[in-house]
């Protein structure tokens, strides 16, 4: 896997090194020259020093003549003289040039031919023998004029040398510099040429993804990074492939969120659709409460003289004939039923959608007793009578007084007409606890078989009665007698054996569950 | 026993008065609201309003207002005659705003009986003596 990265660091490596390279050998060379330079102006010194030491002879020699004895001024010659040749010897060796050679072999003579005198002048002055040691004084100093001149033309030797040598150190330094720039140079380069390569090999990619992302927010979806991109087998690639695999994931949720649209519309619409059916039929309910309220006060208020002025004559017994008496009862009569049948009518036409019908408080034996004759009524039709038996007098419940009477109703009329004839059906109200009141309907009938007991208070039982022939003309199935004693939170049942009659029992609280309301509570505090 | 009867409807002001007649009260009538506050306005010693709720003009619930505004008037107690059925919501509602007048004593359900009509007006007229001798 190449890339691009290591192309460049690679190119780049490889120029770095000649580079540096060349400048360490240069630079190395530059120190051996210079080094060569110090070496023979150190030994211009020393040359010069020559001059000074053939001087210090001459004189720690002539020193000794003066003070023969002196050991002291011996020893110091004898340093001198060591000195001296000491320096010679080393002078020997950095000589580098021919003419250099010349000259110091000159140089050497001379200052031998001194030290010679010297030497000769000592020994005979140690001798005792100072004949001729003024001779060798002179000879020494005469030799040592041309020591002198010799020095001068060594040290002139050697600076003609340091010349070449200085121009060979200012070759070097160009050259050094030279490199250095084109050192410089090559790091300029290599960064312009990264560059170049860079933008060409990375950034135009990254246009080009950056291209195509565009094309893909503007809503083209068909967009992608080509083979090109993808197949580098580099960084790029890698980013070009996720690219792919985003926009496919990105299509994919896009298509996923176009159903869910178009499903959101629809239902949207069904909704609409059904808030508006449930608007005109709030409407339709609305208009038909409106109907029953004036329906209910119109049929009502011509009842009121028909029910009680036929009432009161009923009671005025002394001032009608008994066949009028007899009209006046019959039409107080019927209008009662009437007046009972409008009233179940239009309670049962109001919308169940309202709220709980509020209840009444009332005392329950004497609601019933005062429904005795329209109970009586029923029980004619077998010949047959109704008992109310009271077991507890003060029975005081609150609840819905039409249903529980229409319970009665249905379980009255049952008993008629599943009983026997001329029977005495017994309508008993108890008090069984402080909290519940419970009503019975005993009749002397046939009974009725255990296995069909638990099917009697379902719906489309077969025992129900099918048209029933109640007072109102309106009957309830057992099953609905079930329903209205369940809404009041009482319990329905029945005790039966077969050839023992039937008790068909209901009990109700006698105040009603919380949240109840009641009507006219405020005006009965 | 003074009672004013507030009804437009003719033949149920006669069966009421028929009813009443063995408690051989001193009966007034009114046919509008407007005729039985002027009528309460002039002599308000009755002992009880039987008023009618649906009335052409001022209805029932007009008449409690006014009564209640009145100092002499708020003391007579109502009873109040509805077509609606007493087990109904609507009249729920309608009682919870008659009872913010708090004139109305007692409701009946059109039609009733004699002896519910007495029953209610021995109830609300010994009511009223109670709160009154207390």
């Amino acid at each position: 896997m190449r890339s691009i990265k290591y192309k460049i660091l690679a190119a780049f490596l490889v120029i770095i090194s000649v580079l540096t390279v060349s400048e360490t050998f240069f630079v190395g060379m530059h120190f051996v020259t210079i080094k060569r330079y110090q070496d023979i102006t150190d030994n211009m010194v020393a040359e010069y020093q020559i001059i000074e030491n053939t001087a210090s002879l001459i004189s720690s020699f002539n020193d000794l003549v003066k003070y023969v004895n002196d050991q002291n001024r011996l020893n110091k010659y004898n340093q001198n003289r060591a000195d001296l040749l000491a320096l010679l010897g080393r002078l020997n060796k950095s000589i580098a040039t021919p003419d250099g050679e010349v000259a110091y072999i000159g140089l050497k003579n001379t200052v031998l031919q001194v030290v010679a005198s010297c030497d000769d002048g000592v020994a005979e002055v140690h001798r005792g023998d100072l004949t001729y040691v003024t001779s060798d004084y002179n000879n020494a100093n005469h030799q040592n004029t041309f020591v002198r001149e010799n020095t001068a033309t060594l040290i002139l030797k050697q600076l003609q040398y340091t010349e070449t040598i200085r121009n060979e150190i200012i070759q070097d330094q160009v050259i050094i510099e030279i490199i250095g720039i084109l050192f410089f140079l090559a790091v300029i380069l290599g960064c312009v040429w990264y560059s170049f390569i860079f933008s060409r090999q990375l950034i135009t990619p990254l246009a080009r993804l950056t291209r195509i992302a565009k094309m893909i927010e503007d809503g083209d979806l068909t967009a992608k990074a080509e083979k090109d991109l993808t197949k580098r087998g580099d960084e790029i690639a890698s980013l070009a492939n996720s690219f792919n695999a985003m926009v496919n994931s990105l299509k994919a949720n896009i298509r996923q969120l176009k159903n869910y649209n178009e499903t959101l519309i629809k239902t949207k619409k069904i909704v609409t659709a059904h808030e508006t059916e449930i608007n005109q039929l709030q409407e339709i309910n609305r208009l038909k409460d409106e109907f029953l309220n004036i329906v209910t006060h119109e049929l009502k208020t011509p009842l009121i003289p028909i029910v009680g002025l036929s009432e009161v004559m009923t009671q005025k017994k002394q001032d009608l004939s008994p066949e009028l008496q007899n009209y006046a009862e019959i039409i107080h009569k019927e209008a009662e039923k009437l007046s009972s049948l409008i009233r179940q009518i239009l309670t049962a036409a109001r919308s169940n959608s309202k709220e709980q019908i509020p209840y009444e408080t009332f005392q329950l034996d004497e609601f019933i007793q005062s429904n005795l004759p329209a109970l009586l009524e029923i029980a004619k039709r077998t010949d047959s009578k109704i008992e109310i038996k009271i077991s507890s007098p003060d029975l005081e419940i609150t609840s819905d007084k039409n249903r529980i009477l229409q319970v009665i109703y249905n379980l009255v009329d049952n008993a008629v007409k599943y009983g026997n004839p001329r029977q005495t059906i017994i309508v008993a109200i108890s008090k069984p606890d402080d909290r519940t009141a419970k009503i019975e309907i005993i009749d002397q009938g046939k009974g009725i078989p255990p296995d069909l007991k638990n099917r009697l208070f379902i719906k489309f039982s077969q025992l129900e009665p099918a048209a029933s022939r109640s007072l109102e003309g309106m009957g309830l199935g057992l099953y609905l007698c079930k329903q209205a004693i369940d809404d009041l939170g009482g319990q329905i049942g029945l005790t039966s054996e077969l050839g023992k009659g039937s008790d068909f029992y209901f009990t109700l609280p006698l105040s009603p569950k919380n949240g109840h309301k009641s009507a006219v509570a405020e005006n009965d505090k | 026993m003074k009672i004013l009867i507030i009804d437009d409807e003719l033949d149920t002001v006669t069966t009421v008065k028929a009813f009443l007649f063995e408690l051989a009260a001193e009966l007034e009538t009114a046919y509008t609201g407007k005729d039985g506050l002027k009528k309460l306005s002039s002599a308000p010693n009755f002992d009880l309003v039987i008023l009618d709720f649906m009335m052409a003009g001022m209805n029932g619930l007009d008449v409690c207002k006014a009564m209640s505004n009145d100092t002499k008037m708020q003391k007579i107690p109502v009873l109040l005659i509805s077509a609606l059925p007493v087990t109904s919501p609507e009249l729920h509602e309608l009682l919870e705003e008659f009872n913010q007048t708090h004139m109305v004593k007692g409701v009946l359900e059109k039609p009733f009986s004699k002896k519910d009509l007495l029953r209610e007006v021995k109830k609300i007229t010994a009511l009223t003596k109670a709160d009154q001798t207390a």
